[in-house]
């Protein structure tokens, strides 16, 4: 089956659909609690009135049913690929928290982990026509070009992290990958196609690595793309979550990488949030029950998330005209 | 006199050898393509590699690179000659912190570290022999001279013939911002303290000044001084002397130098109002110049950042 890569270029994000604010959570790392948190924002927003689709992207990893307490799901997203089913309405399911629906992730086949081009196409434009006031996209780790390109495809960009210096390096690594990815895209129309690709055979001393190399390189034998490179630069605005804070000091690491980002990346990375270590919430998720989630909801960590839900919804009224008063 | 020593007397200023006096002024670039045309489709003289060593090792850069330019017209993709640029760029890397060259280094040149974009910018880039400047006189910002004859040729080049690099690597119409510095400037962030010094320094809230290093090189350094109640402005800046200061990441032992604000000027940094500076250190203390060093990477210079400003978060903790 081939694997070729999908064509961003076609699915910037969506203003004219203003029915559904779509979220992307990644972070590169994995254990940072971008499932926890992606399930507890969705419980909050649904508390509040919104309609929230989640949708498992984790693909091949997918188990964000069961923080919902769905053990089995009846339908996947294996089931859409496949075209077993029609619509993505088809396998919405429904879960305990109000408001919220699944799209759980499929697992089924390496294939379906991996689906090709024409599977994402028709993926993403479904996601589109979905009847809701949210989707949030939870990723899985790592930085697969699937990963990478449905955090792109989605207007509003969350990253996870935790105060570990690990996290931080796989959240940078997330950011620089998913601007290349962004530019690669940009440069396939024209004849530096592939530069940024490693291929073996390929010296790596001659992939450009720095931001500016690449814009250099661009300048000089692709110049009618610069524009559009620079203005994909500034459009990648990404938020940050900090997750698992032990102390409220732990929380100024968001800015060593909204530094760098900023300094090397001219990306703007802005702090959202921090979210406090709640060991509740640990208990909910290592035991997957309703009384550990009771418990949860009386947890530290629950404001926090619900400052940041606030945030977000403040952000998604100033992209969508006539929508202030509605989320006021 | 075989086509090599031709082309070496060129870039070694002797001009007037070539009879350039008797062409128009205008015309004598031509004299570049025919020296060019000399190597076309021919091997190249075995002793080029050995004399391009030459040039480098006595740190004549610009003749050095021009030695590769105009042979590069037989080489147009650079198999033969990219190796050798790729030397001269890590001959930057090498040398360019301890040998005070005071010709420009190839990195700032081509504007790029990077070999095969080097090559492109090279290829790019032209050579002419112009009328010499006045002596003193600025050739511009872009352009720089290869070798000079300082024979009078007439009412036209009263002050001699001049072989110049002229640099097509700005981009937008601005020279890049490494082609106007003497020695090479790497991002870097780190948060450093800065004393204004000097019987004038009566503004007490500029005496100590906490700011965030953004550049660094060896001969000087760019900072950024948060100044959100618009306490000073630029102005009183510029000229001042001052200590800088600074733990290097990793270290617990401070390192400070005296410099000179070289420039200031108030800017809007994501919405905050904050004074741009650029220092020009006075002195280089070997522990300075060292931290300074940590401060610099090659292409992974982000991950340096990062580490740097990790290790700056967790000793604050």
């Amino acid at each position: 089956m081939s694997m070729e890569p999908l064509d961003i270029t076609q699915y910037q994000p969506v203003k004219s659909e203003p029915t559904i604010q779509a979220l992307a959570v990644g972070g590169g790392k994995g254990g940072v609690g971008k499932s926890l948190f992606t399930t507890c924002l969705a419980n909050l927003l649904g508390n509040m009135g919104k309609r929230v689709i989640l949708m498992d992207a984790d693909l091949g990893g997918a188990n964000l049913n069961m923080m919902l307490g769905i053990r089995v799901p009846e339908a996947t997203l294996d089931d859409f690929i496949l075209r077993r089913v029609d619509s993505l309405d088809d396998i919405l399911l429904e879960t305990s928290l109000p408001n919220v629906r699944l799209i759980a992730g499929g697992s089924e086949t390496p294939a379906l982990a991996n689906p090709n081009f024409g599977q994402k196409t028709r993926i993403l434009r479904a996601l589109l026509k979905l009847s809701a006031d949210y989707l949030l996209v939870d990723l899985g780790a790592g930085s697969s070009l699937n990963t990478l390109d449905f955090f792109l495809s989605c207007p509003q960009r969350l990253l996870v992290m935790s105060a570990q210096p690990t996290s931080l390096q796989n959240a940078y690594s997330f950011v620089k990958v998913a601007l290349y990815r962004r530019i690669g895209r940009i440069l396939s129309k024209t004849t530096l196609r592939g530069m940024l690709d490693a291929r073996p055979g390929i010296n790596d001393e001659e992939i450009p690595l720095a931001l500016d190399d690449i814009l250099n390189e661009i300048s000089f034998r692709a110049p009618e793309a610069l524009t559009e490179v620079r203005e994909a630069i500034l459009e990648l605005k990404i938020k940050l979550v900090l997750n698992m804070v032990h102390d409220p000091r732990e929380a100024q690491i968001g800015q060593v990488l909204e530094k760098t980002c900023q300094q090397y990346l001219g990306l703007d990375v802005d702090v959202l949030g921090s979210i406090p270590y709640d060991p509740e919430l640990v208990r909910w998720a290592s035991r997957m029950n309703t009384s550990a989630l009771a418990s949860a909801r009386k947890g530290i960590a629950l404001p926090a998330i619900h400052d940041i839900a606030c945030r977000i919804i403040a952000v998604s009224s100033k992209e969508v005209p006539g929508s202030e008063e509605q989320a006021a | 006199m075989c086509d090599l020593h031709k082309l070496c007397h060129l870039l070694d200023g002797d001009l007037g050898s070539l009879e350039v006096g008797t062409l128009p002024l205008k015309a004598a670039e031509l004299v570049l393509a025919e020296m060019a045309e000399l190597f076309s489709g021919k091997a190249f003289p075995e002793s080029f590699e050995s004399q391009f060593d030459d040039y480098l090792s006595r740190g004549q850069i610009l003749r050095a690179i021009a030695l590769l330019k105009i042979l590069s017209t037989s080489d147009p993709t650079g198999s033969i000659l990219l190796p050798l640029l790729e030397r001269a760029l890590l001959w930057d890397a090498d040398h360019g912190l301890e040998n005070d060259t005071p010709e420009v280094l190839p990195q700032e040149l081509l504007a790029t570290h990077h070999p095969r974009l080097a090559w492109s910018v090279l290829r790019q880039d032209k050579m002419e022999i112009v009328a010499a400047p006045e002596p003193g006189q600025n050739l511009g910002s872009i352009t720089w001279m290869i070798a000079h004859d300082p024979r009078p040729l007439g009412p036209q080049a009263p002050y001699g013939l001049a072989l110049v690099w002229l640099s097509t690597t700005a981009v937008e119409g601005k020279p890049h911002r490494n082609a106007q510095r003497r020695t090479p400037r790497r991002k870097a962030v780190l948060q450093v303290k800065l004393t204004l010094l000097g019987q004038d320094a009566a503004n007490r809230s500029m005496r100590g000044l906490r700011a965030e290093l953004r550049d660094v090189s060896t001969s000087g350094l760019g900072l950024s001084v948060q100044n959100p109640l618009a306490a000073f402005s630029a102005r009183e800046f510029e000229g001042r002397p001052v200590r800088i200061e600074f733990v290097p990441p990793g270290e617990s032992q401070q390192v400070s130098a005296l410099a000179n604000i070289a420039w200031a000027h108030d800017k809007e940094d994501r919405g905050k109002p904050t004074t741009q500076l650029g220092l020009e250190l006075y002195e280089s203390p070997a522990e300075f110049v060292d931290a300074i060093r940590g401060l610099h990477s090659d292409v992974k210079d982000d991950q340096r950042c990062l580490w740097n400003l990790w290790i700056s978060h967790s000793t604050s903790l």
